[in-house]
């Protein structure tokens, strides 16, 4: 798995947590963290795509 | 996936399930902080240095810090009342966990994804900020006059409220 597909990965996890938050709590104050966290994630996979080139390194890590 | 992303990845991810699962709601807040400063981190890690230090500054700076003034002047700080989930909580559980194996088969099963590569350098500050002022400036013009409508009208909107009571 490349660096990007894990901070991929990350980002989804960070996305679904914010849904399920903003999905199952009552307060109207948890569900706007819930937001929150989503538009983080999803800022999260602009920057990881942002410098993506289609070359790989020649050695990752 | 290498060691200090994983490392990120887990503080960022803990810090976004306390602020999901405390009842208290300060210490909700709290983890939420955590978590913008992990997803902070990632970017500095991904070589976006304006926006890490941005998430820094607007995120942990003003948007927890906000939400925390929130909680305290509307006085609804403290431990929640026992019902702190929705009757239907399975169903948005289970809906989020479908969400994320999706995301996960899509994310881990690609094959571009693979060829892709991320850049060791992206773009500095300062070709930021010329790109800003010449090439963008019009976008970055409209976004101010939206954030100032947008301000203006919560304004109005909270007048409006304060006159009825």
């Amino acid at each position: 798995m490349t660096e990007l597909q894990s901070c991929l990965l990350i980002s989804a996890l960070l996305f679904c947590v914010g849904l399920a938050g903003a999905l199952i709590r009552r307060n109207a104050i948890l569900v706007l963290i819930g937001v929150e966290l989503m538009l983080n994630a999803a800022n999260l996979n602009f920057i990881a795509f942002c410098g993506s080139t289609r070359t790989p390194p020649p050695s990752t890590g | 996936m290498t060691f200090p992303l994983f490392i990120l990845g887990v503080l960022t991810v803990a810090g976004a399930v306390a602020a999901m699962t405390l009842r208290n709601l300060i210490h909700c807040v709290l983890s939420l902080a955590v978590s913008f400063v992990g997803v902070a981190m990632l970017f500095l890690r991904l070589g976006a240095e304006f926006v890490g230090f941005a998430q820094i500054l607007v995120y942990v700076g003003a948007v927890a810090i906000l939400i925390v003034f929130a909680i305290l002047l509307t006085r609804s700080g403290g431990v929640e009342p026992k019902p702190f989930l929705n009757s239907q909580w399975w169903i948005g559980l289970a809906i989020a966990i479908a969400v994320f194996g999706s995301l996960a088969v899509a994310i881990v099963g690609s094959k571009d994804l693979t060829t892709l590569a991320l850049a060791e350098k992206t773009a500095p500050v300062k070709q930021i900020g010329v790109e800003l002022m010449t090439k963008y400036v019009l976008p970055l013009e409209v976004i101010g006059l939206l954030l100032t409508a947008a301000m203006l009208g919560a304004v109005i909107i909270a007048w409006q409220e304060g006159d009825r009571k």
